[in-house]
């Protein structure tokens, strides 16, 4: 299952079989021709890629019932990203115009801190609700992109890892009347959770404190910024709101709590609390266990079952585990069912055993019934940062496609261990590529290719799972994944689902706590004025250094692509196609954009939407640009380039005034992906003639 | 000693040798020589310094104008391509850093004024 050319396993060069030509007087003509069909040659290989595609006509089936809203952040709490809407499709998506902007400021940034533009609006009734990097909350009018209400949390960005909110929820209160009977519930990055009513934007008085919840409380003393924030949006399912917590990486043992917490969806008030290390009889306000596994990822729902899905992330700090407790071993880095009444556990499943690498969880577990002869079979599928698709049965976990514990490499570093085996979803395509190895190296010359060659061979790599060490390794997929929170996009009438996916290696070095105290090395504490965050892991004997493993020019030191998108076929488990995300024209080494419209997959942020109208629809490139593919050959239909990159999933409705399909996207840029802040949102519609005319 | 001497009488018929040209050359390929033997010993690749070898050779071949050295570098070309082909087949991402700058190098030897400086 590789998505490129993969280098033959020989060993030593050709060089020496290479013609060299004898002599004779007529040779500078000879030697001209020769050069020029060899310079030629050399040169067309060199820059050959993939062209653009054209449209392709597909059958869109009958009109399917009209999924006119976008009620959660995943379109629904089964996280499938697809909607049943098909007025947009295949056949006219070419003539996608946009139809208003709506823009913002986007956040003054505090000295380390990034921010990414992620979030998915949602579309309810007549009206658009969404948030931006600073939890602003704006509602827009879902016809023409016009303000009607804004709230501000006033969020202080000082020392935030990553200034982004993924999105925002909805709550409608059973037989309730007036203000706040239906609501906009959302989170903020220095952990607060308050609801405001969907028609005014006012906080709602019956909610918590004045609208607002402390989501600091029995996890960390005061405002401890940045250790603790929210960036992923809750989970509103049966009466409940359902929230994780991010945890700032790697800085030292007994970090706060990773407690997933429920509230009561109509008072605020806490319904249940559970931690890795929790007694299952434990009371809801009991303390919350500090250096628990966190849930900073979207979840997901099945009010049918009662059961709430959490991906897990890892106990910190991540790359020294000789302090973990039996709770954590067992629960982190894992998809984990718990009754959405009670907290209690029902299943779990382990993605990574004592993960050493940052493979925390971090795709939305997304909510599929499979068609099998005996009837629907309900699963859930879980991506994976190392690239793996696992395909359980939602009701107790038990894996649909084989699972197999394969062998991994050993050699912990002292005082630490390793998981002998890890689990691998061997029924199902797995989003790696082929192993690494030092034909693989790159870099855009000689001579950065050369050192990157170099900086392999004085690394130790050892295929997946290399732990870390004293001597630097290479993490491949890197902590990025693989996959991330773009999460599976599944088009459930066709049972196809598509995933993004990342080739970008990081390098990986444990640092003695002597040599780190000298290096300056501690907790990050934004306040003191400290520039870089670092990962000391106080309370371990080692600190971590992670770096991209990149030339001196700024590349990958892996030859491309580094971001991919495919689809999966559900029904035979077999991969339909794959492609190369992106083009080189808006990066380049150093930083420096290219222009070159050369499809080459480059880094990604962000996930796709999927229509019944047989569009997978994204933007998430470092290119500038949004596009729609068809889902049944993977070609491009169209494109619209955008003034930064869109690192966000775009979402779609239907909105009852035009009788018009819209497909919005955030467009506002991602510091980590050097693509500059903004704040805009994108909304795309057909023209009038091209509508009537489908 | 006497061969520079002929070597300046053809040139003063013929033009001048490539000598710019051989210099840009060393510079290019005495680094990555130098980095091929630290591969070399870490067990990678002999590609770098052997390649080194024959483009200094070549380079040295061409300050003297003599036809060798363009001969020389096509096979070094040639080889390269080989090399290339055989390491990462036909991705052309993965050839670009391997066959750009040595074929883009190799163009200048194309050039009349650099032809007319070989013997």
């Amino acid at each position: 299952m590789t998505p490129h050319a993969r280098p033959s396993p020989h060993k030593h060069a050709g060089f020496r079989s290479a013609p060299v030509r004898g002599r004779g007087s007529h040779l500078p003509a000879r030697i001209s021709g020769l050069m020029l069909v060899a310079v030629v040659t050399v040169l067309l290989l060199a820059t050959g890629s993939q062209g653009f595609a054209q449209p392709q006509q597909v059958n869109t089936a009958a009109a399917p019932p009209i999924d006119a809203d976008w009620p959660a952040w995943g379109h629904s709490n089964a996280g499938t990203r697809y909607s049943a809407l098909s007025q947009i499709n295949a056949s006219n998506v070419n003539q996608l115009k946009q139809a208003w902007t709506f823009r913002f400021d986007p956040p003054t940034l505090a000295p380390g801190s990034a921010a990414a533009l992620q979030g998915t609006p949602l579309k309810i009734g007549e009206t658009l609700y969404f948030c931006d990097s600073r939890n602003i909350v704006r509602a827009l009018d879902a016809e023409t992109g016009t303000l009607r209400w804004t709230f501000d949390p006033h969020v202080n960005l000082t020392g935030v890892a990553i200034a982004a909110c993924r999105g925002v929820s909805y709550f409608r209160v059973t037989d309730g009347i007036g203000d706040c009977t239906e609501r906009i519930i959302a989170t903020t990055l220095d952990a607060r959770l308050f609801a405001v009513d969907v028609r005014t934007g006012r906080p709602c008085p019956g909610f918590g404190h004045a609208g607002m919840v402390d989501l600091t409380e029995g996890v960390i003393q005061g405002r401890a910024l940045p250790l603790y924030s929210q960036t992923s949006a809750p989970t509103v399912a049966g009466g409940k709101i359902v929230v994780g917590g991010l945890v700032l990486e790697n800085q030292f043992v007994d970090e706060p709590s990773g407690v997933v917490r429920a509230f009561d969806a109509v008072t605020g008030k806490l319904a249940w609390a559970w931690d890795a290390d929790r007694a299952a009889d434990a009371i809801p306000n009991a303390a919350f266990h500090r250096g628990t596994p966190n849930a900073w990822a979207p979840m997901s729902a099945d009010e049918t079952l009662g059961l709430v899905y959490v991906p897990t992330g890892n106990t910190m700090p991540n790359h020294w585990g000789g302090y973990r407790s039996n709770g954590t071993e067992r629960y982190a880095s894992s998809v984990v069912e718990l009754d959405l009444n009670t907290g209690q556990v029902r299943w779990s499943f382990q993605t990574t055993h004592h993960d050493l690498w940052d493979y925390d969880v971090s795709s939305q577990p997304t909510l599929v019934d499979l068609p099998r002869p005996g009837g629907a079979l309900p699963v859930l599928i879980q991506l994976t940062k190392l690239g793996q698709v696992f395909v359980l049965d939602r009701r107790d976990g038990h894996p649909i496609s084989p699972v197999s514990e394969k062998p991994v490499p050993e050699g912990a570093a002292p005082g630490d261990r390793v998981s002998p085996t890890q689990p691998f979803s061997i029924g199902m395509p797995q989003f790696d590529g082929p192993p690494l190895d030092e034909k693989m190296m790159w870099g855009l010359t000689p001579f950065d290719q050369l050192w990157c060659r170099i900086e392999y061979m004085k690394t130790r790599y050892d295929g997946l799972y290399t732990p870390p060490g004293l001597k630097p390794t290479i993490v491949y997929p890197g902590n990025a994944g693989g996959f991330n929170w773009g999460s599976a996009s599944i088009d459930t009438d066709r049972n196809l689902m598509v995933v993004e996916w990342l080739r970008v290696p990081t390098r990986m070095q444990l640092i003695p706590r002597v040599e780190a105290d000298r290096a300056g090395m501690k907790v990050w504490a934004p306040y003191d004025g400290q520039p870089i965050r670092s990962s000391p892991q106080m309370g371990t004997p080692y600190a971590v250094l992670i770096r991209p493993f990149a030339s001196p020019l700024d590349v990958p030191c892996i030859a491309p692509p580094y971001g991919l998108i495919a689809a999966v076929d559900l029904t035979t488990g077999k991969l339909k196609w794959t492609k190369r995300l992106g083009t080189m024209e808006d990066s380049g080494p150093m930083g420096v954009r290219t222009g070159l419209p050369l499809t080459i997959g480059t880094p990604f942020q962000g996930g796709a939407l999927v229509t019944h109208g047989g569009l997978v629809l994204i933007g998430a490139t470092q290119e500038r640009s949004f596009r729609a593919i068809d889902i049944n050959t993977g070609e491009i239909l169209w494109k619209d380039r955008l003034p930064t990159g869109a690192h966000a999933t775009p979402m779609t409705y239907y909105s009852q005034k035009s009788g018009r399909q819209f497909i919005v996207v955030a467009v506002g840029g991602s510091t980590k992906l050097k693509n500059s802040n903004m704040g805009l949102l994108v909304a795309y519609a057909l023209p009038n003639d091209a509508r009537s005319a489908r | 000693m006497t061969a520079t001497v002929e070597a300046s009488a053809v040139a003063a018929r013929r033009g001048r040798p490539p000598q710019v040209f051989a210099v840009v050359l060393i510079l290019f390929w005495l680094p990555l020589g130098v980095g091929g033997v630290q591969l070399l010993l870490l067990g990678g690749s002999p590609y770098y310094l052997v390649a080194a070898i024959v483009f200094i050779l070549s380079a040295a071949l061409l300050w003297r104008g003599e036809r060798r050295g363009a001969q020389l570098y096509l096979g070094g070309l040639f080889g390269t391509l080989v090399w290339s082909l055989w390491e990462v087949g036909f991705d052309g991402w993965a050839l670009m850093p391997r066959l750009l700058l040595p074929a883009l190098l190799g163009l200048w030897l194309l050039m009349p004024w650099a032809r007319r400086g070989l013997a």
